[in-house]
This record gives structure tokens, C-alpha cells and sequence, in this order.
């Protein structure tokens, strides 16, 4: 049980908190000083919730410890809070309400953090409550952010995440002329339309507007839709939308290229569902449970947690990162990672943009395994091929990058750094 | 939002897991799960190109050497992985295709890469008893004990002060002529101390300080004069990390001086400065050595940011030679570049520079500040 939160975490760890942390702002508001903020007891803390420790289940949040219901494993109990923080400077602040970051003024984004408490002589023990240490001095308290690694498509169609890494959407085409764009929280779950206004886009294939149509909220409270004339609805659709989920936010822009219809995926067998709480409607935010989680069940109960291994590699992600089956040789490698790159290619012109990362990835390894050979190239050009096996690593997660949130541009624009570098590659080892 | 989160966590239990059981979960995005920990793989990474700058005490507010305690690099994680894809961290701005220079200090391919796989993917910290141990800026000589030490005057940086930068004029009281192969800095307060240039009052600069770099000796048979009696000018800019701006801080740095024989040639290392015109600074510009020398080192100078930054020696016939050759080149942290190789110049020689500007406001780094634009060849005349 120890270890589990480590598979749990998709990202950052926020210290924010006792006198001797210097991660704060100077002059820091209520909430960033990492005093505790008074709470009338139990009750007043972010409510306990048991989620699943791999990754890949992230999505699994259930009210009372248990088993995971997809891995098996045992539930790990977190207390989860709405926040804001600095897009960049994440730890400086973590605030209730919007604001300006006071290190770069950029806005304050939303989050969902996992409250957590320690002490001074056991700084990696994870406590649920804040209370006193053994020296007497107030546990400090920790910000960690939440589960957030779920993107995967739900209706068939193109799931992206939007650039203040909150919102999520998913664009299907399910049937000609219709475009149906659903909405998700950081935790996947469907969200209202409401306050959201957006275009969807038809491109030619150079990428420009040709055509405009207003996506409109639809009765299910949760997709947007927006009709398309027959004269253009054939397939392939080379559509893209253009968000704001807030009227004051930043625009958002997701290509969504359909090359085929959507087709929604069956249903899963009822009985494997747990149980809902009485009078929650499945899948419907903001229904009322009946009753409130009860303030901490035995929440002493609960062993620490700590983060103390590496996290989980997904078997696809663990293919494409093997370096050892890769060919032993400078011309096998050189055509290893010339077929990577083609692949990424063929996923880029096809824009698949959610599906584009993981040969990205993988290209990257070849160059990286392909760097160990430098010093078999005459000294003048070996600086040359490192620094095109630096502009593989960077167009790479740049590609993975904007691939997850949709930008076609973007993606572009570092598949053609990609090649560039692979090309240069080929000139340097070419035999 | 707290009832929220848990309304929806119940009535989400059941949606999700009929979606996660219908869906396909092959090829969607995922965050790449880092294989590399802090412990084993990435402290040593941060600990040699970072170190010396982002530790507990040094010269910036976030250290980089503890996980989590104090800040810690799982905290800066996201900016980390900012600053690489920028190549606006490490601050190292030789184009590694051009002439090579002393103690280049770039990240390679793999550690970059190993960086942004850790700060992207989950972070881990990796086996507690490898935990590395606390570690300080150690404030220490670079090239050994000094042959001489100049104490500098105490300058104090007031309550809600967070950068100055002072300007001093300090007697060296050498009764004789002395030859030096290096003058250093050591700071009294490293968290305050960014950047310092050390010249001879009216004449060659010394040393250009910066806390990332050890001072480089200049090559053998080579060496620069202070004359007897000479004045120093020293210039110190001062910042204080943000958590200390309601704290009064004070700096009393001292400056060092290695001695070495008078060269055969009798010649010191002089100053050959290429500048654009007045007015604004067109992309090239030139001038003419009017002897032939050899050229140890160069210090760029620049008024912005710039994507790239060529110097080139172009002989009477035409020929070219690259001496130095940057890229995303801003003006916080100018260097003396010393030459691996240095390079011998025939009299009559363009110095020619031609630059292309970069994004200024854009960027993780900010704006940029500003400063006179120019190029200082050190040589030692025919």
C-alpha cells in the first residue's frame, strides 16, 4: 500500500508551506503560506476519496476504500480540493480563486490538487490530517497534483486537452453533417456547455477556413453540436473548432480531421458497476449524493504513503521506449529511425493528432540510442549529429505536447524540425 | 466545490468504468510515465549542469538539489521542462557546431532528455536510501589558493531593494608591474552576487564573472600586465531571491590574482573591440585589424536577445574563418569565451559580425536587459 500513490501521481509535487520553504511569493495571499487554514474540525477538510494507484486508472474514484475495480489493486485515499496556481511557476501560489501569478502576472490556472500533511523529520510520510508533529510544530501541509492521466477517446472520436490542461474535449463525427464536441473535467468527467461558445471550422487542404458554423450547447447538457451542410459533410472532414470555455479565457484552437465516421463504443456490461450511492444519477455533475462522504472513516487508520519508486510504464509507451530491441549498428539504426519518423509522417498527414505521440516517442529513442555512436563520425561533425539528436528530443515532446492538446500547427511545425534533424542524420551517417 | 467533487465521484465511479471497459486505450495520449528517479538519475544531472547556480544558497531562489525539501526540483518540475525546450536553461549559448571553447558546459542529447521525461512523467524520487545529502554553494578559489587578494568594500542591499548593481574603483597598490594568467571573484554572499567584470581602470578587462563558471587560466606563455600603481574598476550586479526581499542583505566579495612570468614576447593580452555604428545596429558590421595577432579569446557584449550571433575572420583573399558562433544568445550572462584553439590573424583582417535578432519579450526568460552592443576580440599582437 505504501508505493501506490507513487503510481497514482501524474505530475507535480507542490511543497509549499513551512517558514523555511522559500517557493513562495513575497508577499504571500491567505491561502500560500502553508499555515492550515482554520477548519472547524474534521468536517471542514476536502472530503476523503479512494482512487486507483495505476495511472491508467485514473479515472476511478470511488467514495470508500475498496479494490480498484479495474486493476485489482487497493484503493489509496486522497483528499482532493479545487484550486488555482501559476501556470509556470506552479508551486509559488495555490490560491481559492482566480488571479494573476504573482511571479509573472500570466492568470492563475485551475486544478485539482490532493491535500496532503507531513512533518519536519519525515517529510515523504503522507498524513490525511493536518495536527501537531512529534516536535510539537503544526504538520505542514502539501499540495500534490491529481490524477490526470485519462485521454482516452469515450465516444469513438478525437480526445485533446485544452492548454490550461483543465478542460478536455472530444470531437466525434457521428453521422453525416453532424459534428458532436463533448466536454471533460480534469478528471474526465462530462461537463456543461454552459458558458462556452465555439465555431467549428471547415479546412481546405492547405488548412484554410473555408466554411463556419456555430456549435451550439446540446439538450443532453454535456456535447455541443453543429450541423454542416450536405454540400460539404462528405468524408474526409477536415474540420477544427475554436473554443473559449470561460467569455474572459484565451481561445482555444483543436484540428479535428475525421477520415471516417465515429462510431460510438458499446456499452459495458451493468453488472460490473459498483453500486452508486442512493440517489446519484450516473454521469450527471452536480447531482446531489444523498449523504455527504462521512467525515474521515478511520482515516488513522491509513498507512502513509510514499513516493518511492518509478511510476508505471504503459506497455505501449515501454515498446516504443525498449532500447533493446533495437538494432546494434549505425545503419540499422539510421533506417530504424528513418521508419519511426515516417510513421509519426503518416499520423501527421492523417492528422491523427491524439495518436501521434507514441511514434514520436519512439523516434526519440532511436536518435538517443544513435547519439552513443557519435564518436564513430570524423570529430568536426559530431557536434552536428548531437545537436540534430537534440532537435529529435525536443520536436518529440513538442510533438507529444501539442499532438494531446489538439494543435495541428503545432504538431507540424515539430514534425518538420523532426525530419530536418533526421535528415541531417542521414547525411552524416550515410555510408 | 469540495461537495462537488465528491457528488461527482460517486455518480463518475459508474460512468467511468463503462466508458473505460468500452473504450479502445491503445493509442491515446498518455503522460509519458517517467522510467528515471530523481535519486539515480536525474539529482546527478542537476547537480552538474545546475548545481552551481540552483542549490540551497546559491546565486537563484530555487535549488534544484533537494526533491522536495525547501522548495525542490519536484516543484520547478514543470518550468524545467520549460526552460529545455526553450534552451534558455542551461544559460550556455555557443552553437556547438562553430569553433569549440573552454569549459563548455551544454546539456547533451540524453541528459535533456532524461530532464523532461522526469518532470513530465510523474516525478518519481526513486530508492529513499539513495537520497542524496544536503549540498550547499561551496564558496571556494576555483584555481587554488591565490597568489594575491583584494578585499572589496561591504555593499548592502536595503529592505525591499531587490537588484542593484554598484560600480567601484579599488587601488591594487602593486608597487611593480604584474603579469596575471587569471583574476577571479569569490562572493561574500553567493546568493547575491550574479554577475561581475573586473578591468584595469582605463584599460583590459580582467575577468568577466558569472557564478556558473570556473575562472580560466589564460593560455600558456600568454598573460595579462597590471601596471604598477594600477586602479581596478569593478563592476557587481547584485539580485536577491524573491523570498528575500524583506530581509536587508550584504555582499563583501573579494577579488584573486594568479601571478605568472613575463611572456618571451614581452606582450600582454590587449582588447580589440568591434562595434556597429552609432544609431541602431545593422544585422552586419566590420572592422580591420591593423596588426596581425592571436586571438585567445572573445567577450560578446549584446543589447538583446539574439537567435544567433556569428563572429568570422575574413583574410585580405577572402577566406573566412569562424572564430565564435552562438545562438539564443541574451544579455544576462556575458562570458569570456576562451578559444580551445586559439586562432592566428594576419594584419589587415575583417572582424566581422553579423547577427540575427530573436524573439526580446517572448519566452520563459522574459525581457531582456538591456545593454551596448558589442564584441571584444582578446589578442596578442604580432
Amino acid at each position: 500500500m505504501r508505493t501506490k500513490l507513487a503510481g497514482l501521481m501524474v505530475t507535480l509535487l507542490a511543497t509549499l508551506a513551512s517558514a523555511q520553504q522559500p517557493a513562495r511569493a513575497p508577499q504571500p495571499p491567505a491561502r500560500t503560506t502553508g499555515q492550515t487554514p482554520p477548519r472547524t474540525g474534521a468536517g471542514a477538510l476536502p472530503p476523503l476519496v479512494y482512487i486507483c494507484p495505476m495511472p491508467e486508472d485514473s479515472e476511478v474514484i470511488e467514495d470508500k476504500p475498496g479494490k480498484c475495480p479495474k486493476c485489482r489493486m487497493a484503493l489509496v485515499a486522497v483528499r482532493l480540493d479545487s484550486k488555482f496556481w501559476c501556470p509556470i511557476h506552479q508551486t509559488v501560489v495555490v490560491r481559492d480563486q482566480a488571479g494573476k501569478c504573482p511571479r509573472d502576472g500570466r492568470d492563475l490556472v485551475p486544478v485539482t490538487l490532493s491535500e496532503s500533511w507531513s512533518c519536519a523529520d519525515k517529510p515523504d510520510t503522507k498524513l490525511l490530517e493536518p495536527g501537531r508533529c512529534a516536535d510539537g510544530k503544526a504538520r505542514t501541509i502539501k499540495y500534490e497534483l491529481a490524477a490526470h492521466g485519462d485521454h482516452n477517446p469515450k465516444h469513438g472520436g478525437q480526445f485533446f486537452m485544452a492548454a490550461d490542461r483543465w478542460h478536455h474535449l472530444e470531437g466525434t463525427y457521428p453521422t453525416l453533417g453532424l459534428v458532436r464536441l463533448h466536454l471533460y473535467d480534469n478528471f474526465t468527467r462530462p461537463m456543461s456547455p454552459k458558458g462556452v461558445t465555439g465555431t467549428l471550422l471547415l479546412l481546405d487542404q492547405m488548412n484554410k477556413e473555408v466554411a463556419a458554423y456555430p456549435l451550439v450547447a446540446a439538450r443532453d447538457n454535456r456535447t455541443m453540436t453543429a450541423k454542416i451542410p450536405a454540400a460539404r459533410a462528405a468524408l474526409p472532414l477536415n474540420a477544427a473548432v475554436k473554443i473559449k470555455f470561460k467569455p474572459t479565457e484565451p481561445e482555444n484552437f483543436f484540428n479535428f480531421p475525421f477520415s471516417k465516421f465515429s462510431i460510438e463504443p458499446p456499452a459495458a456490461p451493468a453488472a460490473k458497476a459498483p453500486k452508486p450511492a442512493a440517489g446519484s444519477t450516473p454521469g450527471m455533475p452536480g447531482t446531489p449524493a444523498a449523504s455527504a462522504p462521512a467525515a474521515p472513516p478511520a482515516a488513522a487508520a491509513q498507512e502513509p504513503v510514499m513516493l518511492d519508486r518509478p511510476l508505471q510504464v504503459p506497455p505501449g509507451l515501454a515498446e516504443a521506449t525498449d532500447e533493446t530491441r533495437l538494432p546494434k549498428n549505425v545503419a540499422g539504426l539510421v533506417a530504424e529511425l528513418n521508419t519511426r519518423a515516417t510513421d509519426v509522417g503518416k499520423l501527421v498527414a492523417a492528422g491523427e493528432l491524439a495518436q501521434v505521440w507514441l511514434p514520436a516517442i519512439g523516434t526519440k529513442t532511436v536518435a538517443l540510442v544513435l547519439d552513443a555512436h557519435t564518436p564513430s563520425l570524423p570529430e568536426r561533425q559530431r557536434a552536428s549529429a548531437s545537436a540534430a539528436v537534440k532537435q529529435i528530443v525536443m520536436a518529440s515532446w513538442d510533438i507529444d505536447n501539442y499532438g494531446d492538446l489538439g494543435n495541428g500547427t503545432k504538431v507540424t511545425a515539430a514534425y518538420q524540425r523532426l525530419t530536418a534533424a533526421v535528415q541531417s542524420l542521414n547525411a552524416l551517417y550515410a555510408p | 466545490m469540495r461537495p462537488s467533487v465528491v457528488r461527482t465521484a460517486l455518480s463518475l465511479t459508474v460512468v467511468a468504468l463503462v466508458m473505460s471497459i468500452a473504450s479502445t486505450r491503445t493509442d491515446a495520449h498518455k503522460g509519458v510515465t517517467s522510467k528515471y528517479t530523481y535519486n539515480d538519475d536525474v539529482y546527478p544531472i542537476l547537480k552538474a549542469k545546475c548545481g552551481r547556480c540552483h542549490a540551497d544558497n546559491g546565486p537563484t531562489p530555487m535549488s534544484l538539489l533537494t526533491y522536495q525539501e525547501g522548495g525542490g526540483a519536484v516543484a520547478w518540475a514543470q518550468s524545467i521542462r520549460e526552460m529545455l525546450m526553450a534552451e534558455a536553461m542551461p544559460p550556455w549559448h555557443v552553437d556547438p557546431t562553430g569553433p569549440a571553447v573552454k569549459n563548455s558546459h551544454s546539456i547533451t542529447p540524453h541528459e535533456m532528455d532524461i530532464l523532461i521525461t522526469w518532470a513530465s512523467g510523474g516525478t518519481p524520487q526513486g530508492d529513499q536510501l539513495k537520497k542524496p545529502g544536503p549540498s550547499q554553494v561551496v564558496s571556494q578559489w576555483s584555481l587554488g589558493t591565490p597568489d594575491a587578494t583584494l578585499a572589496l568594500t561591504e555593499y548592502a542591499l536595503p529592505v525591499g531593494t531587490m537588484e542593484a548593481s554598484t560600480d567601484m574603483t579599488v587601488a591594487t597598490n602593486f608597487t611593480e608591474a604584474k603579469w596575471v594568467k587569471a583574476v577571479d571573484l569569490l562572493p561574500g554572499t553567493p546568493s547575491l552576487v550574479r554577475q561581475a567584470t573586473i578591468a584595469i581602470d582605463g584599460g583590459q578587462t580582467l575577468a568577466v564573472w558569472e557564478p556558473a563558471d570556473d575562472a580560466v587560466t589564460a593560455p600558456g606563455g600568454t598573460a595579462f600586465k597590471i601596471p604598477a600603481g594600477a586602479k581596478l574598476k569593478v563592476h557587481i550586479r547584485y539580485k536577491k531571491g524573491w523570498q528575500d526581499e524583506q530581509s536587508a542583505k550584504a555582499d563583501k566579495s573579494t577579488i584573486a590574482f594568479y601571478f605568472t612570468d613575463e611572456p618571451l614576447s614581452g606582450k600582454e593580452i590587449e582588447a580589440f573591440a568591434v562595434e556597429p555604428p552609432a544609431g541602431e545596429a545593422p544585422p552586419r558590421f566590420s572592422r580591420t585589424l591593423p596588426t596581425g595577432g592571436r586571438v585567445l579569446a572573445i567577450r560578446p557584449q549584446v543589447d538583446r536577445a539574439y537567435a544567433a550571433v556569428e563572429i568570422n575572420a575574413v583574410a585580405a583573399s577572402g577566406r573566412k574563418v569562424p572564430l565564435l558562433k552562438l545562438r539564443g544568445v541574451r544579455p544576462e550572462w556575458p562570458r569570456r569565451y576562451w578559444l580551445a584553439d586559439p586562432v592566428e590573424l594576419p594584419k589587415g583582417t575583417t572582424i566581422e559580425v553579423s547577427t540575427t535578432p530573436g524573439d526580446e519579450d517572448t519566452g520563459p526568460l522574459g525581457p531582456a536587459v538591456k545593454s551596448p552592443l558589442q564584441f571584444s576580440l582578446d589578442l596578442v599582437a604580432q
